[in-house]
């Protein structure tokens, strides 16, 4: 039986890394244009929302945690969002993506700018205290949240094989 | 029989740290360990209390009882731990230098680095897989709708958001219950035991008041949990010395030791001490609760040599007792306080890291009657802070000129040059009589002890809370001169619209919109300091700490609903110098007849807001030709003055939410290097990202003399800062020990007789601290003070680190001249704009 499963599942396993291989790639050109990091935040949180549904240590995190997040940018006049919910169609917890700001968020983050953005999603140990020490980063909701979120994206770059943004001293 | 007590200081004399390798094997040995030993965080205490939270007994359970439950779920049930072979059994935590997770309180700070913590650059905290996925999966998911902060968040998110803000205040509440000095010797004394006895007489007189009832419950349950704790912490070294049977020295000693222990914790802290011995260990196992149940941020021992003085004095007048074994035993005592730090986040390390737990001791000064408390035991323990310069615990020598003999404040100097940096120095004088303006009785004031860094409260009477509230001096400039504006509300007025700067005509119309803003956030931070207050009150009563003060057994009240006798809340403030000196070059360059540099307040806030870039000349001038506190210049000294005055004012007549005032201070931890690394530049030439000054201290670099520096500090009056102060001070290094200490000592009988309250030093010149900066390897164990406490120089961030190098030095042999850093300031890249912590 567990052995019909896997062969089941198998390609939906490969076509998963494929897509992971994609945002990867996608994540890469982002950075390769430097300058405007538009994007960035979008692909990142795919990327986690993939991760997620791969890794199963990593998915416990998410087990019965019902929370949103809304994450606006100011300058490029972005705004995304996730959602954390259990799929009644894969009986598991999981991570949706929505490209808009949403209602009813248990917090919501401003950015000053996208590169503020992208160092959230991809530094190395994104410092949300300098950011609003800085006046680059808001923060409305509960803190707790977002130092949950913040374990859960340090997996990305790590994850991806990609070098972490540097967040300037 | 044994020796005289007069017979003490000669025997002291004979131990040093060159030769403690044979004199005190056993703290030679601990020492070595104590600095070798690397910080992992804690999760035992966090993971029994989450558990009986999340399952109490009965879901009607009322908070006082449950957390009562909570606390003895984790000391009856903790593990015990021998690290090393200290003669006092207990320890803060399950690992040698521990930093526990308090998850109530801002623990979950560490979510976010739970897989990087250990390997992090700056001071890491080194965490096991199985404890990061204890904390993931099994701590922090249950606190994240219940943390202080997010349950004062959910009643108040506007006000709430100006703390998040972080440029205005700091309100403690949300990372801790603590900074105060609880009542060990009615445990010594009386035993705990006694205490239970006590709350089942009072609950029996209450009749049916369930809150009383509960309240004098929940005492006897954590009690309990103390008494479990000592117990199997007997049991386990009994068991351990049962499993030694090598008969090698080593092995007698550490066996007989443990047997020792087991006999004395199968004794106290439940009955009373009636040794030495004992009566340290009954100090230690209760000063481990009490971080069982509140924070271990400040929790201090108190005035001990006055508690422990009876039993040393009949141990060695007995026999019971050699100078060698109470000294040791107390060595053991500064170990062990020394065996936890706080836990601090990536973040906050990199603007604040560095400080230990800060528990602070207090020796010397006078009692309760008045008369010379200073004794045998304030020598010997003396003696332990030069044998031992460890970061903690914080010790403080209290002295009262004409009361205290000349020859304990010639030691206590002695002592300071020695390790080169504690103890701290605090006048009696002028500290008493801050806190009989206070409402404090004489008797109660006089028995004072330290809090924490350096403020005041009378031991075990004040549940003091000193560190409360922490205001902003800069932004309360920054936001009189943009008219109520602050560095992150961008075009809208957060506080009173006081003005435009070309609407300020004069010094007085500034002074107004100052004194307005600072106004505005003191009332501010009273309200969010009540709102956390009144969290804690309905999550977090403290029936263990409060049992073990003056006031809650008689009254039937816990701690924290103000059964202490006395309920103060303490207001310390960053930036004072700085902003001095700011408003003393608004006055000279805007308001006042200046030839020289003369422009209106307008240029001068658009220069400031520039960094000064592009106004060389206004820099220059501010930086060297304006008026400076600390260099006894009339302007100066007038706005010192009504700056403390202004802020003293403003909160007298505050009620916290136990019905206490609060108490206005001046120490800053190391706080104002990390908002100086974040703020925009000043009106006084301080540039955008540059440390403040310390505590009271003057700014650095100014021109000026020891003598003026501290003539500057002693005007301000005592009367309005009865939280005290941190006045850094630094000499550069000194030869001749005699001599030294001789103007050492003169030097400070003269700063307290012109009313100083208080002074700690770091004896250490420039080039010395600009070499462990560059090779930390060689300076591993440098103690530093920082102000208000004492760290090693290697764990502070680069920001701090650089505060210290350029600290003003002074010559004391040298008639107290300043000595100027050379190469200036701007050789340093990290004080420049670019700078940052590591």
């Amino acid at each position: 039986m567990r052995r019909l499963f896997r062969r089941i599942f198998r390609p939906v396993r490969t076509a998963r890394e494929q897509l992971l291989k994609d945002l990867r790639q996608e994540m890469l050109e982002i950075l390769a244009r430097g300058g405007n990091l538009d994007g960035l935040m979008t692909v990142a949180l795919k990327a986690l929302r993939l991760i997620l549904l791969i890794d199963r240590d990593l998915r416990r995190n998410i087990r019965d945690f019902n929370a949103r997040y809304s994450f606006i940018c100011l300058d490029g006049n972005l705004a995304v969002s996730v959602s954390f919910k259990r799929s009644r169609f894969l009986r598991q917890p999981v991570m949706e993506v929505h490209d808009e700001a949403i209602d009813n968020t248990n917090i919501t983050v401003t950015f000053a700018d996208t590169r503020t953005m992208a160092e959230f999603v991809m530094s190395e140990s994104p410092d949300i205290f300098a950011g609003i020490l800085d006046n680059k980063l808001a923060l409305d909701g509960n803190l707790n949240y977002i130092l949950k979120f913040i374990y859960l994206v340090r997996h990305v770059p790590k994850r991806m094989g990609i070098e972490p943004i540097s967040c300037p001293a | 029989m044994g020796f005289s007590i007069q017979d003490i200081r000669p025997q002291l004399a004979k131990f040093t740290r060159d030769n403690m390798s044979e004199t005190l094997p056993l703290l030679a040995e601990l020492l070595t360990r104590h600095h070798k030993a690397r910080t992992a965080v804690d999760v035992e205490r966090a993971r029994y209390i989450t558990a009986y939270m999340k399952k109490p007994d009965s879901r009607d359970e009322p908070i006082q009882i449950k957390r009562a439950k909570a606390v003895k779920n984790y000391l009856s049930n903790r593990k015990v731990h021998f690290h090393d072979d200290n003669r006092l059994g207990g320890a803060t935590t399950a690992h040698e230098l521990g930093a526990p997770v308090y998850p109530e309180f801002f623990g979950l700070g560490i979510w976010p680095e739970l897989e990087f913590i250990s390997e992090r650059k700056a001071n890491p905290q080194f965490l096991s897989t199985q404890d990061a996925k204890t904390l993931n999966y099994d701590v922090f998911p249950w606190w994240l709708e219940r943390t202080i902060s997010e349950q004062v968040r959910k009643k108040d998110s506007e006000s709430q958001a100006l703390v998040e803000k972080m440029i205005l205040m700091t309100i403690s509440k949300a990372a801790t219950i603590s900074h105060t000095t609880p009542d060990y010797g009615r445990v010594v004394k009386q035993g705990i035991n006694k205490i239970i006895a006590n709350s089942r007489e009072q609950e029996a007189a209450c009749g049916s008041d369930t809150t009383k009832i509960n309240f004098y419950k929940s005492i006897r349950i954590s009690m309990q949990g103390i008494l479990d704790y000592s117990a199997n912490i007997a049991v386990q070294a009994q068991k351990r010395a049962d499993e030694i049977s090598d008969s090698a020295p080593q092995h007698i000693n550490r066996r007989s030791n443990l047997l020792e222990i087991a006999r004395i914790c199968s004794k106290v802290p439940a009955e009373p001490a009636a040794s030495y011995h004992e009566a340290v260990t009954a100090l230690w196992i209760c000063q481990v609760a009490v971080m069982a149940e509140n924070s271990n941020m400040a929790i201090n021992p108190g005035r001990i040599d006055q508690i422990l003085y009876p039993f040393f004095r009949n141990d060695i007048e007995s026999g019971r007792l050699t100078v060698a074994e109470a000294l040791e035993i107390t060595g053991c005592l500064w170990l062990k306080l020394a065996d936890n730090v706080n836990l601090v986040p990536e973040a906050a390390e990199r603007l604040f890291g560095g400080a230990g737990a800060v528990p602070a001791i207090t020796l010397g000064g006078i009692d309760a009657d008045g008369r010379d408390a200073v004794n045998e035991l304030t020598y010997l323990m003396l003696k332990v802070t030069e044998l031992l310069p460890i970061r903690d615990p914080n010790v403080n020598a209290r002295y009262l000129s004409g009361t205290n003999p000349v020859e304990y404040r010639d030691e206590v100097s002695r002592v300071i040059l020695s390790t080169k940096a504690i103890p701290a120095f605090f006048n009696d004088e002028q500290n008493i009589r801050a806190l009989e303006e206070q409402a404090e009785t004489l008797e109660h004031a006089r028995d004072y002890a330290v809090v924490g860094c350096v403020e005041l409260g009378s031991a075990g009477r004040d549940y003091s809370a000193s560190s409360s509230i922490f205001m902003m001096l800069h932004t309360v400039l920054y936001m009189a001169l943009h008219n109520g504006r602050t560095p992150v509300t961008g075009d809208k007025s957060l506080g009173p619209e006081t003005g435009e700067p070309a609407d300020l005509p004069d010094i007085e119309a500034f002074w107004s919109a100052f004194e307005a803003q600072y106004a505005w956030l003191a009332d501010k931070a009273v309200h969010l300091n009540n709102l956390y207050g009144k969290a804690h009150q309905e999550n977090l009563p403290t029936p263990l700490l409060s049992s073990l003060f003056h006031g809650p057994m008689e009254s039937g009240r816990d701690l924290i609903f103000g059964g202490a006798v006395y309920n103060s809340s303490g207001v310390t403030h960053i930036g004072f110098a700085d902003v001095c000196d700011s408003i003393n070059a608004i006055e000279d360059v805007c308001f006042s007849n200046n030839r020289m540099m003369h422009m209106p307040l307008a240029d001068l806030v658009a220069a400031v807001d520039a960094d000064f870039e592009g106004y060389d000349d206004l820099w220059h001038y501010v930086r060297n030709r304006a008026p400076k506190y600390g260099t006894e210049h009339k302007v100066a000294i007038r706005n010192s003055q009504r700056m403390i005055r202004n802020n003293f004012e403003c909160f007298d007549g505050k009620r916290n939410y136990r019905g206490g005032n609060y108490r206005v201070a001046y120490w800053t931890m190391t706080n104002h290097a990390g908002y100086g690394r974040v703020a925009g530049a000043l009106p006084n030439g301080r540039k955008a990202k540059v440390v403040f000054s310390s505590g009271i201290t003057p700014a650095s670099q100014v021109d000026t003399s020891l003598t003026s520096a501290l003539n500057d500090v002693a005007r301000l009056d005592s009367r309005h800062i009865p939280g005290a102060y941190a006045l850094n001070m630094k000499y550069s290094s000194l030869e001749g020990e005699s001599a030294a200490t001789k103007r050492f000592s003169d030097v400070i009988e003269s700063y307290f007789r012109s009313g100083g309250q208080q002074v700690q030093f770091n004896i250490q010149d420039y080039h010395t601290l600009i070499d462990a900066k560059a090779t930390p390897d060689e300076y591993e164990d440098l103690l530093v003070r920082v102000s208000g406490y004492s760290a090693y120089f290697n764990s502070l961030n680069s920001a701090m680190q650089d505060e210290l190098i350029t600290r003003s030095q002074y010559d004391l042999m040298g008639n107290g001249k300043f000595v100027k850093l050379d190469p200036p300031l701007k050789s340093f890249k990290s004080l420049s704009k670019a700078g940052g912590a590591k």
